[in-house]
């Protein structure tokens, strides 16, 4: 494993902090955007709008060490998955699926930032 | 197993935080050159002029996917060859079964360790079959 100067080891700490400022406005766009499709029309859109924003999320989060919420964000993007699979429309059940991910998500994100949610 | 050292990377993740901490990961921890580009199709813009050893590629983008890039790098001359790495979250062992199938060199799983992404890189190109063995070079 490659040894990381102090000078470095604060630039990828740096690097984590700028994320982490950046996760409440991240999670909220997801949420935003899944909460838009629990009108239960078809929207494809928003749907692969809601879906890229988890799946960003997810990627994200891991890599910067926030393991809460990349799997929360990880759990929601594959109902989505199946949801765009679907016809794009959320159906009740998966509805509420994802609501108890979007409150699973938004816990691990106050854990992990500090912020209230 | 090939006996050059590992030194140019061309790095395409679309996302940018992601993006920037695998810059950090592979130049300031890992001590390579690497080329970024921000889509498939930035990267088969920059592949020829940026001629590099290997190519890390997230499978997730919009657009042009990984999948997408690969095949297109495939079809071309001079990039036919270019070992391909690929970096996703998707790493069932039958969706890496599939990455590899197609020609990859490798699979990285996502999300990575900032610390060792460039060792695992390293290894993954220290412990590629030589071009005699499989036909592909690198």
């Amino acid at each position: 494993m490659n040894s990381m100067s102090p000078a470095k080891q604060e630039k990828l700490e740096a690097l984590r902090r700028r994320f982490l400022s950046r996760v409440p406005v991240m999670v909220r766009d997801v949420v935003d955007a899944c909460v838009r499709l629990l009108g239960g029309s078809p929207d494809p859109e928003g749907l692969a709008s809601a879906l890229r924003g988890a799946h960003t999320l997810a990627g994200t989060a891991g890599t910067f060490g926030l393991p809460d919420v990349s799997e929360a964000a990880r759990a929601l993007e594959a109902l989505l998955r199946t949801a765009q699979g679907g016809g794009s429309a959320l159906e009740e059940a998966a509805a509420v699926s994802v609501i108890v991910e979007l409150n699973r998500l938004g816990r691990a994100t106050e854990r992990a930032t500090g912020a209230p949610f | 197993m090939g006996d050059r050292a590992l030194r140019k990377i061309l790095y395409v993740e679309d996302e940018i935080n992601i993006r920037t901490v695998g810059l950090f990961s592979l130049v300031e921890v890992g001590g390579l050159e690497v080329e970024p580009a921000v889509s498939g199709r930035q990267a088969l813009e920059k592949v020829g002029p940026c001629s590099p050893d290997v190519i890390l590629l997230d499978v997730m983008m919009p657009g042009m996917d990984g999948i997408s890039t690969f095949k297109a790098l495939r079809a071309r001359g001079d990039t036919a060859n270019v070992p391909v790495i690929f970096m996703t979250a998707k790493v069932q062992p039958h969706e890496v079964e599939g990455y590899l199938s197609m020609g990859a060199l490798a699979v990285i799983a996502k999300p990575f360790d900032p610390l060792t992404l460039a060792d695992e890189v390293r290894a993954i190109w220290d412990g590629r079959p030589a071009p005699e063995e499989t036909g592909v070079a690198g």
